[in-house]
Order: C-alpha cells, then sequence, then structure tokens
C-alpha cells in the first residue's frame, strides 16, 4: 500500500503535524469577504489526488476537491458528493446516491460517469488509491445520479477510504488526455470550497472562493492564503504578529502558543502515532516472544512526557483511548513490567539480551522518543542502537534493509483497516517484513464486513489483537495536534484523523 | 593613462575571467551531478514514495532516465543546462528555473536590503573609527563590529523577530510584501530580516574601512590637503574614502555569497519563501534537481559579483592593473 512518504512523515507528524476540522466552536458574524491566512508545515506535492505520491497532500487537496463521503471531526462518515449510501445484504455491492445540480471548475456537471470515471482511474495500478481500494472489482453506472461498486469482498471500510484522496472528484476533462492530466500535477479542476488561483509550488497557495458552493455552511470567507512554513516557532510568531490568522501546532509547541494573547489553541489527541516497527527478517526480532518483551520493556507515559511535553497519549493500542476500536483486549501486551519482558527474552534464550539497531528521523521529537525507547530497553538488557536519518532517506532506507527496526511516525487514516493492510498485509510495500500472520485476512475481512460502528469496533479490535500478541510493533505514544487561531477566527475544531478541513470557519468583521 | 588603455585592460580582464568560468562551470556542473550518487538512499524510490511497489519505482527510474549509465546521465544534465533547463523538481512536478525565478525577486529584494544596512552602518561607522583611531569611539566600533561578527544570524534574527516584531508589534515579524502592494509595506517586511542578514557584512565593512581608511588618513597628501586648509570632514569623504574603499567593495563582493547563504537560515526564521528557503526544503526532501539546481545558481550569482567587483576596481583605481 502506498503511503505515508518521508514528505507525509514531515508534514504531518513532525514539524507542525495536522489539524483541522468540521465547523462548530466560536460563534459569531463572519466577514463574508475576509480571507483566512493559514501557516502549515508543507507545500502540495501535486493537485492529482489520484497520481500524486504523497498522500499528505490531502492537507491541501480537501480545500478545492470534495470526496464523494465527507468526515465530521469525530471521523465520522457524513454525506459529501455522496448523499447516501448502502450495501447490499451480502456487503458485496456499495451503492451510491449522488448529489445533482453541481458542477466541477471547468463547469462540466458532476454525474455517475463522471464519478465513474473518477473512481476507474483510482483503481489504475499506478495510482496511490488503488491498493486502498483492492475490494472494489468495478464501477457500475446505475442512473446519472447514482453508481454501484461491485466488490471481491466485504467493504465496510470503503466508506471512509473514500473519505480520502479515493474519494476526491476530478472533472473527467482534466484527464481525458494524458497531457490534460499532467497538468493536474499543478493545477486544480475539481468541486470543492475553493479554486486555486495562485502557486509558488511547494510554499505558497492562494484560493478563492467557489460560487454557490453546494454546502453553503462550510463556506464563510472569500479566500484562503495557505503558506508553508519550516519552522514551528515561525508559524507562531505569525498569529503573535499578525501575519495570519490560523497556524498548525504540533506538540511541543501547544503549551507556547496557548501563551499567545488574543489567540485560541485547539488541540487534541490524534490518530497520527508514534511506533517502533520491527524488520521481523532481521537481528533476534524474528521471535514474537522478543518484539513481545520490547513492549512490554518500555514505560510509554516517560515518553510521553520526554519526547512530547505531556502532550497527546501514551499508546495502550494502535488507537486511541476514546476510539472506536477498544483497546482493552491489547492493554496488558502494552504495560511495562520489565520482569515479565525478562522472563520472555530468557524464554527466547537471550537471557543476557541482545543488539539491534533502530532508525529514526532527524527530527527532534523522534530523536528523543529513540533515546528514552534505548534507555529502557537498556533496564531490560537490550541494547540498541540508534541511527538517525533525514527524512527523504529514512523510510526509503528502512524498506530497502537498513536497520533492523524504525521508530518513526504513521499518519492517521480515516479508516482502521488502512492502518492494518498498510503495515500487516503481506502484499504491502510497507510491511518491510513481507509477510503476514496466520488469520489476518480472515479477521480483516470478517471486520470489513461489518457495518454497526460499534459492532465494526469491536471485530477491528480482533484484528488489533493478532496484531499485538505477535508483537508486530511497538505502539508508543499518539501525537496531540492543534491550530492556533487568532480570537477573530470562528467555527475551528480539531479533528480526531488529524488533517485541517476548515469547513464552516470563519472570520469576524 | 589614457581612457582607451583603461577601457582595453578591462575588456581583456573582461574576456579572461568569462574563459575562466568555463571550466568553472564544468567543474560546478560534475559536482552538482555527482549528488545523485554521493546522497545516499534511492532517488527513484524516494519519488515514487516510500510505499510504491517495485514496478512503480522501476517506472520511475525509466522516466527519469536513471537506468542509463552515469556519463549518459552526465551528457543529458549539461545537454540541459548549456539549454538554461534545471530540470523538474522531483517533489512539486514543477522546473526548477521556474521555482527559482519565482523566488528570485524575494531574496533579491532581501539581500538587497540586507546590502543597504550593511553599507548604511558599515561605512559610517568604519570612518568614525577611522577618524577617531585609538579613542573611545574606535573602541566601541571595534567591540561592535566583533560582536556583530561573532552573533549567528539565526541568533539575531530569532532575537528580532521575538521582541520587535512579537513583543513590540513595531514590525511584522513573519512574511514578505510585494512590492508592487507598495514600498512601505515591502520595506517594513525586510527590515528586520535584513538586519539579521546584513549584520555580519555591516561589521567586516566597518573593520575592513577603519584598517584601510586610518592608512589612508596617515599619507602625506591627506597631510597636504589639510594644511591647505581644507575642512577634516572633506579631506575624508572626497579624498580619503575613495582610495580606501578597495577592501570594501573586496568585502562586499566576498558578502554577497555569504548573504545568499545566511538567507537559508534567515528565510527560515522569518518565514520568507525566497531562494533560502527553497535551498532547505529542497535538501529536507532529497529533491536533487532543486539542488542541483540552487548550486548551479548560486555559484553564478556568486561568480557575477566577483566580476561584478573587478570591474569596480577598475574604477576605483584605473591606473593599477585589474586583479
Amino acid at each position: 500500500m502506498k503511503r505515508i512518504p518521508a514528505l507525509a512523515v514531515v508534514a504531518c507528524l513532525a514539524l507542525t503535524a495536522c489539524g483541522g476540522g468540521d465547523g462548530g466552536g466560536n460563534s459569531g458574524e463572519a466577514d463574508p469577504s475576509a480571507v483566512l491566512r493559514y501557516t502549515t508545515s508543507a507545500g502540495v506535492t501535486s493537485f492529482d489526488p489520484h497520481k500524486t505520491v504523497s498522500s499528505s497532500d490531502y492537507v491541501i487537496l480537501n480545500y478545492v476537491y470534495d470526496r464523494l463521503v465527507h468526515q465530521s471531526v469525530d471521523g465520522q462518515a457524513v454525506p459529501g458528493l455522496a448523499e447516501s449510501w448502502e450495501f447490499s445484504d451480502d456487503a458485496k455491492t456499495l451503492t451510491f446516491k449522488l448529489r445533482t445540480g453541481v458542477k466541477f471548475e471547468d463547469g462540466t456537471p458532476f454525474d455517475a460517469a463522471a464519478a465513474k470515471a473518477n473512481l476507474d482511474r483510482a483503481l489504475e495500478p499506478d495510482s496511490i488509491t488503488a491498493p486502498l481500494l483492492a475490494a472494489v472489482d468495478s464501477v457500475e453506472v446505475v442512473d446519472e445520479s447514482t453508481i454501484a461498486l461491485q466488490l471481491n469482498a466485504p467493504g465496510a471500510h470503503l466508506v471512509l477510504t473514500l473519505s480520502d484522496l479515493a474519494g476526491m472528484m476530478v472533472s473527467p476533462q482534466a484527464f481525458a488526455t494524458p497531457e490534460a492530466a499532467a497538468g493536474l500535477a499543478t493545477d486544480s479542476n475539481g468541486i470543492g470550497r475553493f479554486t486555486l488561483t495562485e502557486a509558488d509550488p511547494g510554499s505558497h497557495y492562494v484560493f478563492a472562493a467557489t460560487e454557490d458552493y453546494w454546502d453553503a455552511d462550510a463556506l464563510k470567507v472569500a479566500g484562503m492564503e495557505v503558506t508553508a512554513i519550516t519552522d514551528p516557532q515561525t508559524n507562531l510568531n505569525g498569529i503573535s504578529s499578525g501575519q495570519a490568522d490560523c497556524a498548525l501546532v504540533s506538540p511541543a509547541m501547544i503549551a507556547p502558543a496557548e501563551q499567545i494573547p488574543n489567540a485560541n489553541t485547539l488541540a487534541r489527541t490524534v490518530l497520527t502515532q508514534t511506533v517502533l516497527y520491527f524488520n521481523r527478517t532481521k537481528s533476534e526480532l524474528d521471535q514474537p516472544e522478543v518484539r513481545r518483551a520490547i513492549n512490554l520493556a518500555l514505560d510509554r507515559e516517560a515518553i510521553l512526557a520526554g519526547a512530547q511535553e505531556g502532550q497527546g497519549e501514551a499508546s495502550t493500542g494502535l488507537f486511541p483511548a476514546d476510539y472506536f476500536v477498544p483497546n482493552d483486549s491489547v492493554a496488558d501486551l502494552l504495560s511495562q513490567d520489565q520482569q515479565a519482558a525478562k522472563d520472555l527474552l530468557a524464554e527466547a534464550g537471550l537471557p543476557n539480551g541482545f543488539k539491534f539497531t533502530a532508525l529514526t528521523l532527524t527530527i527532534p521529537q523522534f530523536v528523543t522518543t529513540a533515546e528514552i525507547v534505548k534507555a529502557q530497553l537498556a533496564e531490560v538488557g537490550i541494547d540498541m542502537e540508534i541511527k538517525a536519518l533525514p527524512p527523504a532517506d529514512m523510510g526509503v532506507n528502512f524498506l530497502k534493509g537498513e536497520g533492523d527496526a524504525v521508530i518513526t511516525g504513521w499518519t492517521g487514516r480515516p479508516d482502521p483497516s488502512m492502518l492494518f493492510s498498510a503495515y500487516f498485509d503481506d502484499a504491502a510495500p510497507q510491511n518491510v517484513s513481507h509477510s503476514e500472520i496466520d488469520g489476518f485476512d480472515d479477521a480483516l475481512a470478517a471486520a470489513n464486513a461489518v457495518q454497526d460502528p460499534t459492532e465494526r469496533g469491536v471485530a477491528l479490535a480482533e484484528v488489533q489483537k493478532l496484531v499485538l500478541d505477535e508483537g508486530l510493533v511497538a505502539p508508543l505514544t499518539f501525537n496531540a495536534v492543534g491550530t492556533v487561531c487568532s480570537d477573530k477566527v470562528t467555527g475551528y475544531e480539531p479533528p480526531v484523523v488529524g488533517i485541517s478541513e476548515f469547513r464552516g470557519v470563519g472570520i469576524n468583521g | 593613462m589614457s581612457t582607451g588603455v583603461v577601457a582595453r585592460r578591462t575588456a581583456s580582464m573582461l574576456g579572461r575571467r568569462l574563459l575562466a568560468l568555463i571550466p568553472l562551470l564544468a567543474i560546478v556542473s560534475l559536482a552538482t551531478f555527482s549528488l545523485v550518487f554521493l546522497i545516499p538512499g534511492d532517488p527513484a524510490h524516494r519519488i515514487a514514495g516510500e510505499g510504491a511497489s517495485e514496478a512503480q519505482i522501476e517506472a520511475v527510474r525509466s522516466d527519469l532516465g536513471l537506468d542509463q549509465p552515469a556519463y549518459q546521465q552526465f551528457a543529458t544534465f549539461i545537454g540541459n543546462l548549456a539549454q538554461g533547463d534545471l530540470g523538474t523538481s522531483y517533489t512539486f512536478r514543477t522546473p526548477v528555473w521556474d521555482m527559482i525565478s519565482a523566488r528570485l525577486p524575494i531574496t533579491v529584494s532581501l539581500t538587497l536590503v540586507a546590502m543597504v544596512i550593511a553599507l548604511l552602518i558599515g561605512i559610517p561607522t568604519g570612518v568614525l573609527a577611522a577618524r577617531r583611531a585609538g579613542r573611545w569611539q574606535d573602541r566601541v566600533v571595534t567591540v561592535g563590529s566583533t560582536l556583530g561578527l561573532a552573533t549567528p544570524n539565526f541568533v539575531l534574527g530569532l532575537l528580532l523577530t521575538l521582541v520587535i516584531g512579537v513583543k513590540f508589534q513595531w514590525l511584522p515579524a513573519t512574511g514578505y510584501a510585494e512590492m508592487s502592494e507598495g514600498f512601505g509595506l515591502w520595506l517594513k517586511h525586510l527590515l528586520l530580516p535584513g538586519f539579521a542578514l546584513g549584520i555580519v557584512a555591516a561589521a567586516e565593512i566597518a573593520r575592513q574601512l577603519r584598517a584601510s581608511l586610518a592608512d589612508v588618513l596617515r599619507q602625506d597628501y591627506v597631510r597636504t590637503a589639510v594644511a591647505k586648509g581644507m575642512l577634516p570632514r572633506s579631506v575624508v569623504w572626497k579624498h580619503g574614502l575613495k582610495n580606501a574603499l578597495m577592501p570594501v567593495v573586496t568585502v562586499v563582493g566576498i558578502q554577497t555569497g555569504y548573504l545568499l547563504g545566511g538567507t537559508a537560515v534567515v528565510e527560515t526564521i522569518f518565514g520568507i519563501q525566497g531562494l533560502g528557503d527553497f535551498a532547505v526544503r529542497a535538501v529536507m526532501s532529497g529533491d536533487l534537481p532543486a539542488i542541483q539546481g540552487m548550486v548551479v545558481f548560486a555559484v553564478l550569482i556568486t561568480v557575477t559579483a566577483s566580476l561584478l567587483v573587478d570591474l569596480t576596481y577598475g574604477y576605483l583605481n584605473p591606473r593599477g592593473e585589474s586583479q
């Protein structure tokens, strides 16, 4: 699965991470002529949602591309360009009723044919979204405003999957020819709250509000100016001195952001997390007892305090405590118990411990995390050598076989199955071990056959238990991500997935 | 010496300099091209994304010609460079030259303001120190210029932005405004970063000018001018300064390269999307064409500055063989 290139890690986890969300919060009369000036950590690598190589492009693409399905701030699926959807009784057909009367930037009407053309393109082998849609066999036009996805496996996960890049709708004219499609790299052509009017690639983007946008409540400004700023402190300075209205805030900057007068900092624990992920073909890490011992040796609260200023959450599973996937069944596997860890090492024939190398990013939060993990593992006799690499190289080198494990960030995904598929499916390119545990496919398919969120959460917890029983990964901490906005900004709420949308956000006159 | 002789000498010097550019650019091109092989990691994998399949990685490698032999890749690189094509950014799929040219006015503005600030501070303080050599004013300038040289521009930049920009809000703490939005607004955004960037150059100019001007002021013709009744201020500014400016011009030339390098830090601190910020992002994302483009461009700027310094020597010292 093609997720989280290094740039995404930088964009969404380390420097300033991601925040934002749907409306709510402060009330006030928004000035319809105001322009929201927002500073973030990275620009967009391509305006082609299906052929980009960076999943973090979603952070900016969501302004110009609506999806079939949108997300509430709590991560629930809500109608987007699809007004409703339903599964067949056998969960093998997913039918979307599309919104009518909306048009793409170039005037092309949005209809079932356009939606099918987009999904067909999203399924092409060179698309970043194709692995996420592996359960889709074909897309059929039922009538002018209805499409049906024929599935080869139960696909409850597809609804939220289509709230991400995969579900973004591009004008079919924009990819009618290869030449036209090439143009999508630098200019958008979708249905969204905004249209791109000016771009300085990688650093500055100007968006103008779409006239007669279908969801008027989601659009309360005349435009947006998005600037990518590398330094987190500079982001805050922009708010302090009035050069920006909102800025992303990383965990380490939440406390300073809260000190800014006449500004509000809204942060929450998001799905973005820091993990110690093992290459099970290397070192002594091929033994499940060893991996479980590492999980038991770690004091995650200490890591949270030391590396994230206490902001966020110490991991009790692969999802935050208040998420719809319960962590109860795996909590014991991640609670520190140094004696149990030593016993497991002895059971694995390593009573005197062993040595392995962990790669990490040359970013303070990750280096600090690695140092703390190293110290904690040393207490049970494990010698972890740290090798820090630049973001552009770290992930690629790990996948090429460098190091035995990696301390890195995993971005939040709209649906939990996306995370499982990305790192634990034997066919996933990011599964560095290229193998999967017994029963994984069946458990995931079973979870994807359940539509009720509560029941599905329980089914996904079974998948999580399989993964953590084998110690395939050591979850460490969840990020707290937020946004600081001047007190003139209204309607902002931070979302659980951790990606800004600014739907319904306005600026008081 | 006749004007014609000076013109011939200048033309000859220019010709030699331009000829010397050829091997220099060849070496720079080879060095920047070699970055592809020196930087660890697989560029094709990096471009395709961490989660790309082997087939996708190979497709990228083939598309970009990274599967060609090194000599063939170098020939393509040189061929493109000769046509002014710096390649296409791996990260943003945009021609590198377009990205550089979009940011060039910003960095030129910043560098210009920094240099003006450096000259406005450096020349008067250098003159003051030279005229009051050995007195307290001289010591104050010496200590001040030492402090200026010793203070890293990121420290000064952070102090300025936090105190003047954030606390007192006298000037913008971040961002850039184009001159088309108003000269005042443009200048306001550049004063703090320009000061942070230019202070080292100011200190260096002050030190060099103090040393050379103090030497000139001890020359016989200066004493003669004073003895003839010229006001000391006129002697310094009309006669002394022109002869003492040669080292200053050298410093200005050298500092142009330093200022360009300094923009990487200053633009990051002040949230300015210029060439320095572009270079930082290119390095962080391993965007090789962007890195190569910036290196080639920076060398051209530095060489041009050096050439301009040589031409200025000719103006200031028409009797001397240009160095």
